[in-house]
């Protein structure tokens, strides 16, 4: 549009009144130039004024086609239509709020999740250059998007690489803090705090600096012994020290071993971490990673790296390949096979892509929810325009366009989307800061910062803004095109039928099914996923979970104690703890079964005395075990017996193995007795951490199978060995007698006593398993699906209801001829039920076919493996509790439709 | 709204144009113009004619301004911009080729395909 256009629209926008008069101007000195010259030609004044005008036709006709040249016009109509709009909505209260509320809901639920996808997803790291970052990832045949690395291997890529400016690994933890000057750190004088181990070139790579004081000293990678530099967060220097600064050069005790603040990093940084760490500490400080660089198993480092300028992605992923496959000769065969994928940087790290994944699930659920509260208001807006016919009809008469109606009534459509996406917005933005806020107390309570910005930002304004609109278009659409059809005699005369009835009827049906359909699709969803998420916590994994508490000890490497005194010392404690009221047993395990940690290791059968050579070596999951284990955890030995404590002790070859991996190598025999190869004679030893090894482990026992790696099937085969004495590793597991809570108190207070400088928490098996791995992703999908499929559940009702009423409303008459020809009530009610609950069936068939289609393409999502996809019991109840709600629904107006007097009703226009 | 743009608007369009290029006029002026000098084959009515003017106006190819009539009317006079000139040659030239061709498809005998 030229310049001057705009300026000419603007000037007869804003100087109305002066376009006006020079339109009037304009036209008349036509007429007038026209009359004189008819003069001239010889009529009268008169005769030549009245043949100007017929030869000029409708002089508003012609002012109006000169007005509707400038674009300014089309900005007035619509300006007009607005404020017909905002008439309409405001005369009917109850109407208006119905279809705001709707709309509110149907559009806050899908900005709440956009704006969560936003500040997840979306948002790019808040480094420079966040596009040079990349995230390596270790990666298996089993799980292509595995993570960690060993710190040898790190090394290994760090130094041989040549396409990146910096390779810096990190490893989180948590540990606690003490020695802080000041109170509020609680009883035990210490808190625990999220720490991330990092290389000393880890800031330089993300190419963050420090707020205050320095970052770390590349030498101190070196350092052998404490005080290790740290970092504080921002957002922790705030919480714990008031913005002091003279922080700089305090010394904490930090779970066992010395630590100086050396600066403090800027607000909310969190590399690819999920949450801004507390406590940033050089990783040397992390003694049994140091001075192993040979230890390729001990997997400890996730690694980002910075590309040099110019360096390209798929370069770098090639040369890693390329490092990786000079690595391979080091590894054990078990590890051949492992490789690097490198990825652009992004929040969440691994995790990023089964976050999108969930969110892309979230928003078709989302979406749906949507779609049910346009096809409420769609119904609503069906009855409304039915009112309006009359209006409709003289508006078409007296000339008005089709076009310009059906304009009309979608700028109606979309004015009150809009006032209800702003409506939702507001919502959606205080919901989420209240549950961020209650998310933000309750980490920071377990010493956690959540820095997850929710504040509506542009993009959640114009998706906001988009799905409104597109919203009011759709539901709209359809009573526009309805009702603007130029029937105009019939809709004059105000006919009942005004409009063709059976039309109208089947555009309430199909509404009515498209809202059960859609509501059902949502409840299928939900179900699956409850029933799927109750049936993984309900399986027996075939260990006692609810008595066993599962504590965990961190720090006892930092204690600096020899083999012996750490013997004596883990020894002792024991016993303290046996005493302890509510004790029955406690044994200790280098895994917890389904507590996320997985150690296998190569088994073989030796048949006559040798390992056969046909390739039967298989990687099985292995744990290290104490005496009590399997008294502890409450699993059967099926034969032989547990190890001795004279076995233990001495770290005899011996093995007690499940009974599935007796039967899977020795089919028809005994295994008892039998020997095994466990490990290979290659792999590293090492003092803290161990890589098991038996050239003939005799087999002692046969333990009754358990679920150790998932709830989905139980473990193909497992060993279990013997513990060797000196190991300090490993996960305390205690079965109590009587309240489980109370007895970890107990514990916990004894190990505070004992060994003031462990770090000790616990939790029930039962709640390790429920908060990790695929049961929490379950627990949580299921969570959020049921409170999508309760909102889609409740839109739809109250839609059903308002279409049943106004589709009833509508046959009053019809209702009132029948009672007054003798039909009783009960067959009146039967007749219209009959009516709807056809269109409830349809709506019922297509729902389950949607929702079994989503679930279908749901499981073929990897964070839904295991998932019941197909069954029939969720489907029967959801289908039943949606067409009972339907037929519920419909009844209430239908009873009160032939409740009324024929007299009354028939007197009803 | 393209069911309007037919050839007759465009012609107006061009014969306003040409009107305007040798002197300014008012609207009523325009539409006795283009009867004069069609010798009364096109009549244009004050119905399409004073939309159109408005219309080339809005696209910047007329000039608008009121000036006294001879006998004291005040009226609005309409003259030929800049870019209205090159429209007006551009869009005579194309006349020409087009009217050029259809004038050798009627004449087109049965021999000279």
């Amino acid at each position: 549009m030229r310049l001057k256009n705009v300026f000419a629209g603007l000037r007869s926008l804003f100087h109305k009144e002066r376009f006006e008069q020079d339109l009037d101007a304009e036209v008349g000195d036509y007429i007038e130039a026209s009359t004189s010259e008819k003069m001239r030609a010889g009529m009268d004044r008169e005769e030549a004024l009245r043949a100007a005008h017929l030869e000029l036709g409708s002089v508003e006709g012609i002012k109006e086609e000169i007005r509707v040249v400038g674009w300014e016009r089309a900005l007035e109509s619509l300006w007009q239509d607005i404020r017909y709009a905002a008439r309409l909505f405001t005369k009917d209260f109850g109407y208006t709020s119905a279809v705001l509320l709707a709309l509110a809901i149907g559009i806050g639920a899908n900005t709440a999740l956009f704006t969560l996808f936003s500040a997840v997803a979306l948002k790019p790291l808040a480094v420079p250059h966040p596009e040079e970052l990349v995230s390596l990832s270790r990666t298996t045949p089993e799980s292509p998007r595995y993570g960690n690395f060993s710190f040898a291997d790190y090394l290994y890529y760090r130094d041989h690489n040549t396409l990146f400016a910096g390779l810096a690994a990190e490893s989180p933890s948590g540990l606690r803090v003490s020695g802080l000057s000041g109170s509020g750190l609680g009883r035990s004088g210490s808190e625990p705090v999220t720490v991330l181990f990092v290389t000393a070139n880890y800031f330089s790579t993300y190419g963050v600096h420090p707020i205050l004081g320095r970052e770390f000293r590349s030498e101190e990678d070196e350092l052998a012994a404490g005080p290790y530099p740290v970092l504080l967060s921002e957002n922790y220097w705030d919480r714990r020290f008031g913005r002091d600064p003279g922080v700089l050069g305090q010394v904490l005790a930090l779970s066992g071993f010395r630590a100086m603040v050396i600066g403090v990093t800027p607000r909310n940084f969190m590399g690819t971490r999920p949450e801004v760490p507390d406590i940033w500490i050089i990783l040397s400080a992390r003694g049994d990673l140091r001075g192993r660089a040979v230890d390729r198993t001990r997997l400890c480092c996730a690694l980002t790296g910075r590309l040099k300028p110019g360096a390209k992605l798929p370069q770098a992923q090639a040369e890693l390949l390329a490092l990786a496959e000079s690595l391979r000769h080091e590894y054990q065969p078990a590890e051949r096979e492992w490789n690097v994928h490198a990825a652009v940087a992004a929040p969440f790290g691994p995790n990023h892509d089964n976050i999108l994944r969930i969110f892309v699930v979230l928003q078709i659920a989302m979406g749906l929810v949507l779609l049910i509260a346009c096809t409420n208001v769609a119904g609503l807006l069906l009855g409304k325009s039915a009112a309006r016919q009359r209006e409709i009809a003289v508006r078409l008469s007296l000339g008005a366009t089709r076009r310009r109606l059906v304009r009309q009534m979608l700028t109606e459509g979309v004015f009150i989307a809009v006032i209800a996406g702003f409506a939702a917005l507001l919502c959606s933005w205080q919901a989420l800061a209240l549950v961020r806020r209650i998310l933000f107390e309750s980490l920071a309570a377990q010493g956690n910062t959540l820095a997850l910005d929710v504040t509506p930002d542009f993009r959640v304004f114009l998706y906001t803004l988009g799905i409104s609109a597109l919203g009011g278009i759709s539901f709209a659409l359809a009573p526009a095109l309805q009702f603007s059809r130029p029937e105009l005699v019939s809709a004059l005369k105000e006919e009942t039928a005004g409009f063709d009835a059976r039309r109208k009827h089947r555009m309430h049906g199909v509404l009515v099914a498209l809202q059960i359909a859609v509501c059902l699709a949502l409840l299928i969803g939900a179900g699956l996923l409850t029933s799927s998420s109750t049936r993984l916590l309900s399986v027996d994994p075939g260990f006692e979970t609810r008595t066993v508490l599962n504590i965990t000890i961190t720090g006892a490497q930092n204690l600096g104690y020899s083999t012996v005194r750490a013997h004596e010392s883990q020894k002792q404690l024991e016993e303290r703890l046996r005493a302890l009221p509510g004790v029955v047993s406690l044994c200790v395990a280098s895994r917890v079964p389904l507590g996320g940690n997985v150690t296998t290791t190569r088994v073989t059968p030796q048949v006559d005395g040798s390992s056969p050579s046909n390739g039967q070596q298989v990687h099985f999951p292995y744990s290290y075990v104490s005496s009590g284990y399997f008294q502890t955890l409450g699993i059967p030995l099926l034969r032989g017996r547990p190890f001795s404590v004279e076995e233990l002790t001495t770290n005899a070859p011996v093995a007690v193995i499940s009974d599935a991996l007796a039967h899977r190598f020795w089919p028809d025999g005994d295994a008892l007795g039998k020997r095994l190869t466990v490990g290979s004679a290659a792999e590293t030893h090492s003092a803290s951490f161990r890589a098991p090894y038996f050239q003939a482990a005799e087999i002692v026992g046969i333990a009754h199978d358990i679920y150790s790696v998932d709830l989905n099937a139980p473990d193909p085969g497992a060993v279990y060995l013997p513990r060797p004495p000196d190991d300090w590793n490993g996960t305390l597991l205690v079965r109590v007698n009587g309240e489980p809570e109370s007895v970890a108190l107990a514990i916990i207070a004894e190990f505070r006593k004992a060994e003031p400088r462990l770090t000790v928490s616990s939790e029930t098996l039962r709640e390790t398993i429920a908060s990790g791995g695929i049961a929490a992703v379950f627990h949580v999908s299921a969570i959020i699906s049921a409170a999508i499929g309760i909102i889609g559940f409740v839109l739809a009702a109250v839609g059903v209801y308002a279409l049943v009423a106004y589709s009833v409303s509508q046959q009053t008459r019809e209702v009132g001829i029948r009672m007054a020809l003798g039909a009783r009530p009960g067959d009146v009610v039967g007749l219209l039920l009959k009516q709807i609950s056809k269109w409830v069936a349809l709506g019922l068939l297509s729902g389950a076919a949607l929702g079994v289609a989503l679930s279908l393409s749901l499981s073929s999502r990897v964070f839904l493996q295991g998932a019941r996809i197909l069954d029939p019991g969720v489907i029967a109840a959801t289908s039943l509790l949606t067409g009972g709600l339907a037929i519920l629904a419909a009844y209430f107006p239908v009873r009160r439709a032939t409740a009324l007097d024929p007299a009354v009703t028939l007197r009803f226009e | 709204m393209p069911e309007k743009r037919d050839l007759v608007q465009g012609t107006l369009d061009m014969l306003i144009l040409k009107t305007l290029a040798l002197e300014p006029l008012h609207g009523y002026g325009i539409g006795i113009r283009i009867g004069q000098i069609s010798k009364g084959v096109f009549q244009v009515n004050a119905g399409s004619l004073l939309p159109a003017l408005h219309r080339l106006e809005r696209a910047g190819l007329l000039e608008s301004g009121w000036r006294e009539t001879q006998n004291g009317r005040r009226a609005k006079y309409y003259r030929i911009s800049g870019a209205g000139r090159k429209k007006l040659k551009a869009e005579t030239h194309a006349w020409d080729i087009q009217a050029t061709a259809i004038a050798r498809i009627l004449n087109t005998t049965t021999e000279e395909i």
